[in-house]
């Protein structure tokens, strides 16, 4: 994976365009949403339509609350994000990427400089940081752990956990219960018997079409054709549902995000781009009127810090200090406050020694979970820093099943169950 | 059951990047359509070199914009050397490198004119070569990984993505490997804000610049146990460990036979592939053997892959060339615009694993932003009928349904859009 050595983006940033073709007139959009979703299966399963194992609609009473998940992708240095200052043992390990300023929560642990909102959130009880969350017999791979926090289950699944949640709360009757903020869709929101929408921006579902089509609209509804609704959803291919979803969905989401796209235009970008951007788009679906049962927030890869640690994980934490805040003071602005839960996830935390600049892939990693609704305060346990496995690494102490079960139960009051296919402890977050 | 002529389609946009209507055309049988899908015998496109840049200003003013991009797409447009062109992408994907870290045009450059001089040849020499390319070094922090200080990054995806597969190899051997390719550099060169070069960190006289090399002493010398061989492993010696792993084969082809066919290959057919592959690890009789084999054109290979934004601009150029007066820079930059917008912009791959595939491609944000990639064409030529705008695009077969929905529209424009939009058109 690759940490972003700096802002450039030496193929386009540099140049002031873009002009576009025709009449169209694009941002250069150097996003670096660096990590996307990968898929080593065949196409042919991966375009199959739903399986005799999906969750039926209604399973679960629908509830009018969203899970915002932020999925920090490239396996963040939890270590860098919640620090356990107090413990010496850290600063033998950490010689070149130690932070010497936390923000003391405890006298144990203490957060990142510069997550200072964050950290008044956690003095407001907000914040639930939960740590030790790892995965059994982990190979420190970042696309196979992905893949399992993605999934959910310990067999690879061609769903994802809150794709199957989707498919047993909503199914196909609700096309905007299921958004990502990001570059394409995640696995974890994939169900086989729901939609989930993607978008980059606050655009949503509109593009710019050439200047030789002359009614945007009229040709939506004309696409929409190849999918008619009056052929029921079953008899539709996958590529059929994808059309048939993506008109159905095109409308309502574009008056759901307009009164952000008028922000925007009128020159408020609030916090500017990364964490911030998506967050704020995610706050103003959440605030509308009905909201979507799940968003997840995607795309950001510069986690994986190799070399030049400090730099780069620096800028990341004010970057999320900077959305978390922003998706909180959205919602606040909206009277919607209490809608919404935001839960950190990351395929792996990272070597506990660091390796002169950078630290290697590791192992336990530290989630956190902020809302109104949350109990705030710590939960799950340390991992040691003594007791290392055989590579070096931490020694997990929380499933990161329990996470989603404490979620899913707690939040979405969803049975976890079916959806994880186990039992796993739940936290008394909620 | 797929007719012939959508047989025909069909092998020139899996063993090319899209069916050409003029190849297409002239084309009467699948057998014959491998046979000039394979030629290599067209003018050689890997010619083209740009100079070492000599300032900033040619860096980024030059070098450093759309023209790689622009050229790299034409080469795909152009009908000759398909196979060059499908492989040279694949393996952009599999040996993933990115601008966006990399920061350097010319050692990109360099890396996927490597890439396509290997293209079709030997994958033990590409394999060698993409470990010392420039850009690989500092995109998996090989000019990082010392003795003094072992940067895991690279040793880790050469054997996850590159060759064995996760899962076939232990900590103890990313350890082994990332010592064995320990010591590698890159010799930098910078300039200061007046055009004066300025030396970068690893900077030697006797390197051509933006060329990599062996730093001795900064290389890990001890004897390291990987995958079961023991010794003072180089480089070399430990991508050739990799090599001699029967699993190495096996990933390669298995993963190409994905690509080429859209399905996993049969156990059987895999093992006979990965067999003769590991043999001797030439690329192009691997290429032959999975055209050659009945699954290849079997129908449940037809339309089972979601088609790349890319492969969707490169058909669209086949289909209706430029012609309008727009000057290259405009055409250029909003090229690049488009494919960035989609998440496709070459010499940008998301991740060391590559750009994304299958259904992840179905999203309705990918779904609708993708119709603003009909602004690479020029306005829809006159008198455009169905057939015409399905036979420019290279879909042969179409459902009474699609056909349905172009015939409901007399406007050529909109045909063109709603045939780009279609379930045929979405599906490769």
């Amino acid at each position: 994976m690759t940490p972003r050595n700096d802002d450039r983006c030496p193929l386009i940033s540099r140049r002031q365009f873009l002009v576009g073709l025709g009449a169209t007139v694009l941002t250069a959009a150097c996003t670096s949403k660096t990590i996307t979703v990968f898929e080593q299966t065949s196409t042919t399963s991966s375009l199959a339509g739903t399986t005799s194992s999906t969750i039926p609609p209604g399973t679960f009473a629908p509830v009018d609350r969203t899970l915002v998940v932020l999925e920090l992708g490239g396996g963040n240095d939890a270590m860098s994000m919640v620090i356990p200052h107090g413990n010496s043992r850290y600063y033998d390990l950490r010689p070149s990427v130690r932070i010497d300023d936390p923000i003391d929560l405890d006298g144990e642990i203490g957060l990142h400089p510069n997550l200072g909102r964050l950290a008044a959130r956690y003095g407001a009880g907000q914040v639930a940081v939960v740590e030790g969350v790892g995965i059994h017999d982990p190979d420190l791979s970042h696309f196979s752990s992905m893949r399992r926090w993605w999934d959910g289950t310990d067999q690879p699944d061609s769903t994802g956990w809150l794709g199957r949640y989707l498919d047993g709360s909503v199914g196909y009757e609700d096309l905007l219960a299921g958004i990502t903020v990001g570059p394409g869709p995640s696995q974890a929101m994939l169900g086989s018997g729901s939609f989930v929408v993607n978008i980059a921006d606050a655009r949503g579902l509109t593009t710019d079409i050439p200047w030789w089509i002359d009614d945007p609209d009229e040709l939506f509804a004309a696409w929409s054709g190849f999918a008619p609704v009056d052929v029921p959803l079953s008899e539709l291919s996958a590529v059929e549902r994808a059309i048939r979803g993506t008109t159905a969905a095109r409308a309502a989401l574009d008056t759901k995000l307009s009164p952000l796209r008028r922000t925007l235009e009128e020159g408020d970008d609030g916090e500017g781009d990364g964490f911030a951007k998506d967050l704020r788009v995610a706050a103003q679906l959440v605030a509308s009127d009905s909201p979507p049962k799940v968003v997840y927030v995607h795309g950001y890869g510069d986690f994986d810090t190799h070399e030049n640690q400090r730099a780069v994980h620096d800028q990341m934490m004010a970057e999320l200090d900077a959305g978390i805040e922003t998706f909180f003071a959205t919602l606040d602005a909206a009277g919607a406050t209490d809608r919404a839960v935001l839960m950190t996830t990351s395929e792996f935390g990272r070597r506990p020694e660091d390796n002169d600049g950078g630290t290697d892939h590791g192992t336990a990693s530290t989630q956190l979970i902020v809302g109104a609704a949350v109990n705030g305060g710590r939960y799950g346990e340390p991992p040691s820093l003594r007791r290392l496995d055989d590579d070096g690494n931490l020694v997990h102490t929380v499933d990161f099943r329990s996470s989603y079960a404490t979620v899913l139960d707690g939040w979405l009051e969803a049975p976890h169950q079916e959806i994880l296919r186990a039992e796993y402890e739940i936290l008394p977050v909620f | 059951m797929a007719s012939e002529r959508e047989r025909i389609a069909h092998v020139y946009r899996r063993l090319g990047v899209g069916a050409h209507p003029d190849l297409l055309a002239s084309t009467a049988s699948v057998s014959e359509a491998i046979d000039r899908a394979l030629d290599l015998s067209g003018p050689d496109k890997a010619t083209q070199t740009i100079p070492v840049p000599q300032s900033w200003d040619e860096v980024y003013q030059v070098i450093d914009g759309y023209e790689p991009v622009v050229w790299w797409i034409e080469a795909m447009v152009d009908d000759g050397r398909a196979i060059e062109e499908r492989l040279t992408w694949f393996w952009h994907d599999h040996f993933a490198v990115s601008a966006h870290k990399v920061d350097h045009p010319y050692a990109m450059w360099e890396h996927v004119r490597m890439l396509r001089d290997h293209a079709t040849g030997n994958f033990g020499q590409l394999l060698k070569a993409v470990a010392k390319s420039p850009a690989m070094l500092a995109y998996l922090d090989g000019i990082e990984n010392t003795v003094w200080g072992l940067n895991e990054n690279f040793a880790r995806e050469v054997m996850e993505l590159h060759t064995l597969g996760v899962g076939n190899y232990t900590q103890p051997d990313v350890v082994a490997a990332a010592r064995a390719f320990s010591g590698w550099k890159v010799n930098e060169t910078f300039w200061d804000e007046n055009d004066n070069e300025v030396p970068g960190r690893f900077q030697r006289d006797d390197v051509a610049p933006w060329g990599s090399y062996l730093e001795l002493d900064d290389f890990d010398d001890g004897v390291k146990q990987l995958l079961g061989t023991s010794g003072n492993l180089g480089m070399d010696d430990a991508l050739d460990v990799l090599l001699d792993h029967p699993r190495t084969a096996t990933f390669v082809a298995g993963k190409l036979y994905r690509d080429l066919v859209g399905v996993d290959a049969d156990p059987p057919v895999l093992e006979r592939l990965a067999s003769d592959f590991r043999s001797d690890y030439e690329i192009l009789p691997l290429v032959e053997a999975i055209a050659r084999d009945p699954s290849f054109v079997a129908d449940g290979a037809i339309r089972s892959k979601v088609r790349t934004p890319v492969e969707k601009v490169v058909t669209l150029l086949q289909a209706f060339p430029k012609v309008r007066d727009v000057s290259d820079e405009d055409f250029g930059w909003g090229l690049v615009g488009l494919l960035e917008q989609l998440g496709y912009l070459p010499f940008t791959p998301p991740n060391p694993a590559g750009y994304p595939k299958g259904n992840r491609l179905l999203g309705p944000g990918q779904l609708s932003e993708a119709f603003a990639l009909l602004n690479a064409i020029d306005a829809p030529p006159d008198g455009m009928t169905t057939d015409d705008v399905l036979g420019r695009l290279g879909l042969v077969d179409v459902s009474d349904r699609s056909r349905a929905v172009l015939d409901g529209t007399r406007d050529p424009g909109r045909k063109i859009a709603l045939a780009f939009g279609s379930p045929e058109y979405l599906l490769t």
